[in-house]
C-alpha cells in the first residue's frame, strides 16, 4: 500500500519542501507560485527514488503517474508528445536536495524522433535548426544516457549531413546514421518512442546518484546516501517560431560593475539554455527593447519585481516564444568583488534591502579584493598619450602591476629576494619558469593564447598576465629584449593591465578605485555599526595611524620590536648587549631616551587614538625573526624566560614612562606582554611597572597579558583577576597545543592535506575545531572575572570568515588583526552581528 | 655510454616531464616508493645524469640526451604503429578542447562556469579511459589515469585548487605533462635533441 503520491506539477507542489523536490523542482515551483510565466512541468520526487530503488526498476505506480502527469504537460500546452502539429518535447534533469558532482545534469528536446522532427520543421519552418537539435539531442541523450562520446556521434552526425541533400527525408536518414553510430558504440541507442526515451532518462538520473563520484562526493560531505534524486521534466518553449521570439539572460544588476542597469543579451529566434554559440551576434538589452519594447517593458518590471522580492541580484534566464515570456532560470547572480560591494551599497542606500541582506551578498575575500589597488583610469590615459603604450598581447589574466622586467626565471627569484618587484619576461613557459612565476608579480608572453601554459598558470596564482604579445622579442642570453622593435635591457620598469593586455614603459601608480572606495566606506560603516566591536590595527609608525584611522580602526597596537627594528636600532641594541656581558649588572638606561622619542609621536596621536604597546622578549617569535638569538642567549640564558633579563623590560617601561611624560594631557598607552603563564609573573610586572613609569599622578598604569601558551590559558582566570587586559593570540596557541611549527597553522599546506586524510579529525584553525573551542572555553572563563579586566582575541592573517564568527558568537567584542586585515575582519563581524540578529528575530517569531 | 633501464627511465622522465621536481612528486609521477626512487635518484646523481638543487631534482644535459634518445631507441617501432598514431590524433582533438574548458572555467562565473567543469570531468574521464586504453602500448600511461582520478576525487570534496593550480598534482599540470610524454614518445618533443 503507498501512502504518498510520487510526482507532482509545479503548480501541485509545496516549494518549501526541498527535500522532497530537489533544489532545482522547489525552485521552478516557487516561480509558479509567485504567478511568474514558466513553462509548465513536474517533478519526479526523490519519493520515487526510493520507490525505484526498492523495486530496481520503474514501478508501475511511477509509470502510471508519469503518465498522467505527461497528458497534463499536452493539455496544458496544447501539444503532443513525439508528434502532433507542434510537437511537445521536455528538458529532463536532475535535481538533488543538494548538488553535487557525477549527477546526470540536462537533456533537452526530449521527444524528438522522426515524426516529431519533421512536425517541429514545419513548424518553424527552419530545417537547419532542426537538424541541430536533432543532433544535440542524440548527441547528450547518447551521452548522458548511453554512456557515449557525444562528440562521436556529433561528429558523425556532421559527415553525414555534408553528403546530404537536405529535404524531408534527410531527417529519418540523419536519425538511422546517428543510430547506427550509437550502435557501434555502445551496442544501444536513442529509442523511436519518445516515452521509451523519457523512461531512460528518469531512469539515468537515478542511475547517477550512485555514481562513484558522487558517492565520494557524499562521504566527504557528510550527505546521506538515502536522501536520493528528483527528476525534473519541463515542456521546452521555442524561442525559433514567429516574431517576436528569442531566448536570453538578462542580470538585475550589471555583474561586472554592479550598476543599477537591466544587462545581458537577447538573441532573437534562438531556441534558449542550447543556445549554440559564435552563430549569431546577440544584441544588447537596450538594443532588444528598442526592436521589442512590449516584451522588455515585461522583462523589465518582473525582473525588478523578482529583485525586491528576493532582496538580490539575480539572474534570469528567459524565452520569448512568440511575444509570450518564459523564465526558465532564476537564481542568486554571481558577481565581481567590485559589483558585490557596490550593489550592497546601493541596496542600502535605496533601502529596499535590510543590512543584513546587503551584506550578505558580500565575502570577506571580496573586501580584500576590492581593496587591492589598480592603476587611475586618468593615469593608463597619460600613459597612453605619452606614447608609453608599447604593445598589446591577449589579456590573460586581470589584475595590474608595474614591475622590473626579468628574462628569466632563477634571476626573478634572486630580484625578489632583494625586494624587488619582478614582471617575468618569456617566451612561452613550461613547468621549468614556475619558481620564477611563482614569485613574479606579473607575467608576459610573446608566444601562446588564451589557454597556454602561462595563462592557465597565471590565473591559477592570480597573477595579472598578458600573453601572446606578437611584438615581443626575447633574447634571454644578452639580457636584451624589444617590444615592437624598440630595445630594451633587463631591468626596465613595465607595467601591463592583463584585463586589457597592455604594456607600458615606466611605472604607473596603484590607487584604490574612487567609486568602489565610498561604496566600501558605507558598507563598512554599517558593519561597524552592526558589530559595536573595537578592532585594534598592528603598525609602528605615525602613517600606520593615519592609514588605520581612515580604515576606521579602533585602535594600534605597537609592537616594541617592529619600532625598534623598523628604526635600525635593533642591531645596536645587540651589540649593547654583547658588550655588557661580562658585567655583573646589565644597564639599558642608554637606550631609554631613544626608544622614548620613537614612542613620543605614537602617544601624540593617541589623543584621538588608542594606542597598547607590546613589549618585546626574545622568547619564539619577535625578536628571534630578525636576530640570530644563539649568541645572546648564551651570554643571557635569562633571555630564555619571559621575565628572566628583567633590564629588557625595565628598559621599555622607562622609555613608555618618559615618552608619556612628554603629553602630560594625553593618554598613557597600555602595555601587553607576551607568554606570561601565571599571577606572579603578572605582580612581578605591574610592580615594575608601577615604579619605573614614574607617572604617579597618572593612577594605575593599565598592563595586561598576551596568553600564547596554554598552561596561560589556563590560569587565564586567575590571570584576569590582576591584569587590565587579557589577549588570546589564536595562532601561538595552536602552536603550543600542537607543537607544530606557526607556519603550518599560516599557510595551506601541508596541513589541508593532513586534514583532507583525516589524521586530525578537524580542522584546527576553523572556529568549529575542537582546538578553538578550547580557546574559546578559557576565553569565557577569562570573561566572567569582570570588566575591570578586557578580553581581546588576536585573530590570525588572514582570518576566515567562519573564524571571526565564530570569536563574535562566543561574545568576544576585542579583537587586533593585521593592516590589511582590519577592514575585511571588520566587515566579516558586521555580517554575523546582523546574521546573528536575525535568527533572534527569527526565533522570537517562532515563539 | 650509461645503460638505462626501465625503471631509471621512469624516474629520469618523470624529472623530465616536470622540468623540475622534488623527491615526493617523482614518486607521484611514477608511483614507484620512496626508497626506489631515491636510490635511483642517488645512483642518477653518481652517474652525472641528474643533479640536486636544493631538494629538486633537475636533469644534466647528459640526463636529458639520455631521456630523449630513450624515447628514440624504445618506440621507434611505435611511432609507425597506425593505432596509437589515431589515438593520439583523437587525443589531440580532446587536448584543444581540454584547454578551452580549462580556460573557461577560470574566467567564466556562474552557469557557463558550471558547465565549463562538467565538461572538463567529462573529458578527464574520457582521457583516463583512452589512457588506460593506451597502456597496452605503453604501461605507464596507466599511472597517468590513477593521477586523473585521484585529482577528480580531491576535486569533489571542494578542492577545486586540483583543477588548475601549478603547486598541486592538479589535472591542467598531470595533464600538460602527459602531453609532453605522448609528444617524445611520438618523437615530436617540443624539445629535440639539438636544442
Amino acid at each position: 500500500m503507498r501512502s504518498s503520491r510520487l510526482v507532482y506539477s509545479f503548480e501541485q507542489a509545496n516549494s518549501d519542501d526541498v527535500t522532497l523536490l530537489g533544489g532545482k523542482g522547489a525552485g521552478l515551483a516557487r516561480l509558479v507560485a509567485e504567478g511568474l510565466p514558466v513553462p509548465p512541468g513536474f517533478i519526479i520526487t526523490t519519493e520515487a527514488y526510493r520507490d525505484f530503488i526498492k523495486n530496481r526498476k520503474l514501478s508501475d505506480a511511477l509509470v502510471d503517474e508519469v503518465m498522467s502527469q505527461l497528458l497534463e504537460l499536452e493539455n496544458k500546452s496544447g501539444r503532443c508528445f513525439g508528434g502532433g502539429t507542434t510537437p511537445l518535447l521536455v528538458s529532463v534533469r536532475s535535481g538533488a536536495p543538494v548538488s553535487m558532482p557525477g549527477m546526470m545534469d540536462t537533456i533537452l528536446n526530449l521527444g524528438l524522433n522522426m515524426q516529431s522532427a519533421q512536425a517541429l520543421a514545419r513548424a518553424t519552418g527552419d530545417s537547419n535548426f532542426v537538424f541541430s537539435t536533432l543532433i544535440r539531442f542524440h548527441s547528450m541523450f547518447s551521452e548522458i544516457v548511453l554512456d557515449a562520446d557525444g562528440e562521436n556521434i556529433s561528429e558523425a552526425a556532421e559527415e553525414f549531413l555534408r553528403f546530404c541533400d537536405p529535404n524531408a527525408e534527410a531527417f529519418s536518414s540523419l536519425i538511422r546514421a546517428m543510430r547506427s553510430a550509437e550502435e557501434e558504440e555502445t551496442g544501444s541507442c536513442v529509442p523511436e518512442n519518445p516515452v521509451d526515451q523519457l523512461h531512460m532518462a528518469i531512469r539515468a538520473v537515478f542511475d547517477s546518484w550512485n555514481t562513484n563520484r558522487a558517492v565520494t562526493y557524499r562521504r566527504h560531505h557528510g550527505i546521506t546516501d538515502t536522501l536520493g534524486t528528483a527528476v525534473v521534466v519541463q515542456a521546452m518553449v521555442f524561442g525559433n517560431l514567429g516574431s517576436p521570439s528569442g531566448s536570453g539572460v538578462v542580470f538585475t544588476r550589471n555583474p561586472t560593475t554592479g550598476v543599477h542597469e537591466l544587462y545581458g543579451e537577447f538573441m532573437e529566434g534562438t531556441q534558449g539554455e542550447d543556445v549554440v554559440s559564435g552563430t549569431k551576434t546577440p544584441d544588447t538589452i537596450s538594443q532588444a527593447a528598442q526592436k521589442h519594447p512590449q516584451v522588455f517593458e515585461t522583462v523589465a518590471r518582473l525582473a525588478a519585481d523578482l529583485e525586491e522580492r528576493y532582496s538580490d541580484v539575480l539572474d534570469l534566464e528567459f524565452t520569448v516564444e512568440e511575444g509570450k515570456l518564459y523564465f526558465l532560470q532564476v537564481r542568486s547572480a554571481k558577481r565581481t568583488a567590485m559589483a558585490a560591494v557596490r550593489i550592497a551599497a546601493d541596496f542600502l542606500d535605496e533601502g529596499h534591502s535590510s543590512p543584513v541582506d546587503a551584506l550578505r551578498g558580500i565575502t570577506a575575500d571580496q573586501i580584500r579584493e576590492v581593496e587591492r589597488p589598480r592603476f587611475s583610469a586618468g593615469d593608463i590615459d597619460r600613459a597612453r598619450s605619452d606614447g608609453k603604450l608599447l604593445g598589446k598581447g591577449i589579456s590573460a589574466s586581470p589584475g595590474q602591476v608595474s614591475g622590473m622586467a626579468v628574462l628569466d626565471p632563477d634571476r626573478a627569484c634572486a630580484l625578489v629576494a632583494e625586494g624587488k618587484d619582478v614582471i617575468l619576461l618569456r617566451p612561452t613557459t613550461s613547468p621549468l619558469d614556475l619558481h620564477g612565476m611563482i614569485v613574479s608579480k606579473g607575467i608576459i608572453t610573446a608566444l601562446g593564447g588564451a589557454t597556454s601554459h602561462a595563462a592557465v598558470v597565471a590565473r591559477a596564482l592570480g597573477l595579472p598576465s598578458v600573453v601572446g604579445c606578437k611584438e615581443l622579442a626575447i633574447e634571454a642570453d644578452s639580457g636584451r629584449f624589444s617590444i615592437d622593435s624598440i630595445e630594451f635591457s633587463e631591468g626596465e620598469t613595465l607595467s601591463i593591465d592583463g584585463s586589457s593586455g597592455e604594456i607600458f614603459l615606466g611605472e604607473i601608480p596603484l590607487t584604490s578605485s574612487e567609486v568602489v572606495s565610498s561604496a566600501l566606506d558605507n558598507v563598512l560603516q554599517v558593519a561597524r555599526e552592526a558589530a559595536r566591536c573595537r578592532l585594534y590595527g598592528i603598525g609602528t609608525t605615525v602613517d600606520k595611524f593615519r592609514e588605520y584611522r581612515r580604515k576606521e580602526a579602533d585602535g594600534i597596537v605597537v609592537r616594541m620590536v617592529d619600532l625598534l627594528v623598523s628604526n635600525s636600532l635593533i642591531e645596536d641594541f645587540e651589540t649593547e648587549l654583547l658588550k655588557q656581558s661580562k658585567r655583573s649588572n646589565l644597564d639599558l638606561r642608554c637606550f631609554e631616551e631613544v626608544i622614548a622619542e620613537l614612542l613620543a609621536p605614537l602617544i601624540y596621536e593617541s589623543e584621538h587614538f588608542p594606542v597598547i604597546v607590546r613589549a618585546m622578549d626574545f622568547l619564539g617569535g619577535d625578536a628571534s625573526d630578525v636576530l640570530d638569538l644563539s649568541n645572546l642567549t648564551r651570554c643571557y640564558p635569562g633571555l630564555n624566560l619571559p621575565l628572566g633579563v628583567a633590564e629588557l623590560l625595565r628598559v621599555q617601561m622607562a622609555a613608555l614612562g618618559r615618552a608619556s611624560g612628554k603629553y602630560r594631557d594625553h593618554p598613557v598607552p597600555k602595555l601587553v606582554f607576551r607568554n606570561i603563564s601565571d599571577v606572579c609573573e603578572m605582580h612581578a610586572l605591574i610592580r615594575m611597572a608601577k615604579s619605573e613609569m614614574l607617572l604617579p599622578e597618572r593612577g594605575d598604569i593599565d598592563v595586561g597579558a598576551l596568553i600564547t601558551t596554554p598552561i596561560g590559558a589556563m590560569n587565564s582566570i586567575n590571570l584576569a583577576k590582576i591584569s587590565h587586559s587579557l589577549w588570546f593570540d589564536v595562532q601561538r596557541l595552536l602552536e603550543g597545543y600542537f607543537g607544530y611549527p606557526l607556519g603550518v597553522f599560516t599557510s595551506g599546506e601541508p596541513l589541508d592535506e593532513y586534514v583532507k586524510l583525516e589524521r586530525l579529525p578537524y580542522d584546527p584553525r576553523k572556529g568549529a575545531s575542537e582546538a578553538q573551542r578550547q580557546i574559546i572555553m578559557y576565553v569565557n572563563k577569562a570573561s566572567s572575572v569582570g570588566s575591570h579586566c578586557e578580553i581581546g582575541v588576536k585573530l590570525p592573517a588572514p582570518a576566515s570568515e567562519e573564524l571571526v564568527a565564530t570569536y563574535y558568537r562566543a561574545g568576544v567584542r576585542l579583537f587586533t588583526a593585521e593592516a590589511e586585515e582590519i577592514r575585511a575582519t571588520m566587515f566579516s563581524l558586521g555580517k554575523e552581528a546582523l546574521l546573528q540578529e536575525e535568527e533572534m528575530q527569527a526565533g522570537n517569531e517562532a515563539n | 655510454m650509461v645503460d638505462v633501464t626501465d625503471d631509471r627511465f621512469s624516474v629520469l622522465n618523470a624529472v623530465w616531464l616536470r622540468k623540475m621536481a622534488g623527491q615526493d612528486a617523482i614518486e607521484e609521477c611514477t608511483g614507484m616508493s620512496y626508497h626506489e626512487v631515491g636510490a635511483l635518484l642517488e645512483e642518477s646523481i653518481e652517474l652525472g645524469l641528474v643533479r640536486e638543487l636544493a631538494g629538486q631534482y633537475l636533469l644534466t644535459d647528459d640526463g636529458r640526451r639520455h631521456v630523449l634518445e630513450y624515447y628514440e631507441s624504445k618506440y621507434s617501432e611505435l611511432r609507425n604503429n597506425t593505432d596509437l598514431i589515431s589515438w593520439y590524433d583523437n587525443f589531440e582533438g580532446i587536448n584543444s578542447r581540454f584547454l578551452k574548458q580549462v580556460s573557461a572555467w577560470q574566467t567564466e562565473v556562474g552557469s557557463s562556469q558550471e558547465k565549463a567543469y562538467a565538461r572538463i570531468i567529462r573529458l578527464v574521464e574520457r582521457h583516463i579511459t583512452g589512457l588506460t586504453e593506451a597502456s597496452k602500448w605503453i604501461a605507464r600511461y596507466g599511472h597517468y589515469a590513477q593521477r586523473f582520478r585521484r585529482s577528480i576525487e580531491r576535486i569533489d570534496a571542494g578542492q577545486t585548487e586540483y583543477i588548475t593550480s601549478p603547486m598541486v598534482d592538479s589535472l591542467h599540470n598531470i595533464w600538460f605533462e602527459f602531453h609532453e610524454d605522448i609528444l617524445a614518445v611520438l618523437g615530436r618533443p617540443r624539445e629535440t635533441l639539438e636544442s
